[in-house]
């Protein structure tokens, strides 16, 4: 029995196709709106994210930097990591902070685009450790014990390689007794190289990251007396200083230098190079993310005279 | 001719189905992206709330341990240390006020400090924690004693020279005997006839340079005269100018640092008194000893260092008259800044190593130990 089973006239039903199919473009069109604007927020999210990760790192690396245990091993820093052949401002084998490997940042070469961070970690020998010195002390090429915990010098380092940031975490190369597989140099390169990408390529472009010694001060560490400041070689000449209180430091062995760093990181999404304009500047380019942060090692940087 | 159908003509209950559906989908589809949204922004903002609360505890920790220096530097004198670590010290509650789109939330951290005994050193510790979040940070300190090592090696030391005495002062040096020691150090080519040439008897009773024994045979050398670095002795006894110093001292005693002069020397010098103790030894400055009167000290004990200026200006070539000092006991050093004249009868003086303090004992500032500094995440 037919009844009560009449369908929508076909005007009916083309007016609720229409309205249906409005509501659906509508619908979609919030959709996809919607979807993309989440989308858009995760990448900027992601982007900065990626840029405040590599600014946080580092300033926690800088601020651990030149961390050498406890006053016992400190007494001895110097005199066993320095030797001989200490030049003036010689900060021994670990300096805290270095920009490429040549040694701690110096009045001329102040600012650099790589810079490794170096501070006492600990570390669990592991069987293959051998050419540590600290797991091998008797150096027969066997650890002296797994798992035994040692403190060794780590080096952190951070480094802009084509609009990618890299970095690298190893135990320090002097703590080795022949050179580590790993190379974490400033330009290491190919299949040694122990760098790897903080940030990635396609999503954002780091245009510029720069590490600069903002100031430093230096003060007599035998008597804690401040000497001023001076320019590229710390501690070495005692009356070259301009002592700001007027007093008279007396002979100078070593000396502590106080060091504020400026980290700058400018980024963007895209792959074209040299855009980057200063957060006070005019026309940026679409998301550029402009960082600086000021980073000082909690740990005075230790440096003997030159002898 | 046939009716119309009747299903052409009114519509039934199942009408319109497609819209509902349609409508129903779309508000699916929106609930989902909006979820996405939703979970893209909240992932966002715990990340930075994660960060920001690691921040919070990490600098709540650094004020939690720049307050136990200043702890450790008040409470120098009487802080015993112990061979291990001490018990911890409640600090001050740090909070944080965050304002999110207008409104305020206030976040606390409780802070403690500790310490580490370590000999000549102090490892100082600070935590600061609010519910599962924490950070400890910490450091060794040096106690920055004011004195160099020197300025308790001998027991008298004198800018110039001890040109007379009176009765039979006593100046002990050496407490184990058997070995070198210096009783009197002066400048060289000081005549000794004022402080005694030799006193008899056996290495117990000569080890404690009895000066001027009348003459008796004495077989150890008690006098030590060498041309000190500069007249001036202010560099050789202190690690401090003399404006630092002088900027530490409190008539109460609270620093550890006495600085006499004309402007106090009244109130300070009455009564008998006894100035420090073994465990907390003083610095007594009398600046200087001709304007105070002499010498004040007589009958008093002190426990400490006495440096006497015998002059205004600081340059170790005066003249102080020590009679003032009778019936003192000094556990220490006692110092004069330029030429001595009547050290006293019944005046005596032993040296630190007996009254058993070093430099290290006196009360300084609290200084931080260059490449000692670490948090837990390092160490």
């Amino acid at each position: 029995m037919a009844v009560n089973q009449g369908g929508l006239s076909l005007v009916e039903l083309m007016v609720a196709i229409a309205i249906a199919s409005f509501i659906a473009l509508a619908g979609t069109t919030l959709y996809v709106t919607t979807v993309g604007a989440g989308k858009e927020l995760y990448d900027e999210a992601s982007q900065t994210e990626q840029v405040f990760a590599i600014t946080s790192a580092l300033s926690g690396d800088i601020r651990r930097a030149g961390y050498r245990g406890n006053p016992t091993a400190l007494s001895t820093y110097l005199v066993t990591t320095r030797g001989s052949t200490g030049v003036a401002g010689d900060e021994g084998d670990y300096p805290a902070v270095e920009f490429s490997t040549t040694g701690a940042p110096t009045a001329a070469g102040n600012t650099s685009d790589c810079v490794l961070v170096q501070y006492l970690r600990k570390h669990t020998c592991a069987s293959s450790d051998e050419a540590i010195t600290a797991c091998d002390t008797n150096t027969d090429g066997t650890v002296d014990t797994v798992g035994a915990v040692v403190s060794v010098h780590h080096r952190f380092g951070y480094r802009l390689v084509s609009g990618v940031m890299e970095g690298v975490a190893v135990i320090h190369p002097s703590e080795y007794d022949s050179a580590p597989s790993t190379d974490s140099a400033c330009n290491a390169t190919g299949a040694s190289s122990g760098w790897s990408a903080l940030t990635v390529a396609n999503s954002l472009y780091v245009d510029e990251f720069e590490v600069e010694v903002l100031g430093q001060t230096i003060i007599d560490a035998d008597n804690n007396c401040p000497l001023g400041v001076n320019g590229a070689s710390p501690c070495d000449s005692h009356a070259s200083y301009s002592n700001p209180l007027g007093l008279d430091c007396g002979n100078t062995v070593s000396c502590r230098v106080q060091r504020l760093y400026k980290i700058t990181v400018c980024a963007y999404p895209g792959s074209t190079d040299g855009q980057c304009v200063p957060a006070a500047g005019g026309s940026q380019p679409e998301n550029q993310i402009y960082v600086e942060v000021l980073a000082s090692p909690r740990n005075d940087a230790l440096i003997a005279k030159a002898y | 001719m046939l009716p119309r159908a009747r299903h052409c003509q009114s519509p039934t209950p199942q009408r319109g189905a497609y819209s509902v559906v349609i409508v129903a989908v779309l508000a699916l589809l929106t609930l989902l992206a909006s979820k996405v949204m939703t979970v893209a922004t909240m992932d966002s903002v715990r990340l930075t709330n994660n960060t920001h609360s690691a921040t919070e505890s990490f600098y709540a920790a650094e004020a939690a341990l720049a307050e136990g220096v200043v702890w450790l530097e008040s409470n120098n004198p009487t802080y015993s240390g112990g061979s291990t670590v001490s018990s911890q010290v409640t600090g001050t509650t740090v909070s944080y006020t965050l304002s999110k789109a207008g409104v305020d939330t206030s976040r606390s951290y409780a802070t403690v400090f500790w310490f580490e005994d370590g000999g000549d050193r102090i490892r100082v510790f600070a935590r600061a924690s609010s519910g599962d979040n924490q950070s400890v940070v910490s450091t060794w300190v040096d106690d920055n004693s004011p004195l160099k090592a020197p300025a308790l090696d001998t027991p008298l030391m004198l800018a110039q020279c001890l040109t007379s005495t009176t009765g039979s002062p006593e100046v002990q040096a050496d407490p184990g005997g058997g070995g070198s020691y210096t009783t009197v150090r002066t400048k060289s080519g000081c005549s000794t006839t004022a402080i005694g040439t030799a006193c008899s008897g056996s290495p117990s009773s000569r080890r404690y340079g009895n000066l001027n024994c009348n003459g008796s045979a004495m077989s150890e050398t008690i006098v030590d005269q060498q041309d000190l670095p500069g007249t001036d002795l202010w560099s050789t006894v202190f690690d401090t100018t003399r404006t630092s110093l002088e900027a530490l001292h409190s008539d109460d005693g609270s620093t550890g640092v006495y600085w006499v002069d004309s402007s106090n020397v009244n109130t300070l010098k009455s009564g008998s008194k006894t100035w420090g103790s073994a465990a907390n030894p003083v610095i007594i400055v009398i600046d200087e000893c001709n304007s105070t009167g002499k010498v004040f000290l007589g009958n008093n004990t002190v426990w400490g260092l006495v440096f006497v200026e015998s002059d205004s200006t600081g340059s170790g070539t005066g003249i102080c008259d020590l009679n003032g000092l009778g019936g003192v006991t000094i556990n220490g050093s006692y110092i004069v800044n330029g030429e001595g004249q009547q050290l006293n009868a019944n005046t005596e003086i032993t040296s630190a190593a007996i009254a058993g303090f070093d430099v290290d004992d006196f009360a300084g500032d609290v200084v931080l130990v260059a490449g000692t500094w670490t948090d837990q995440e390092t160490d």
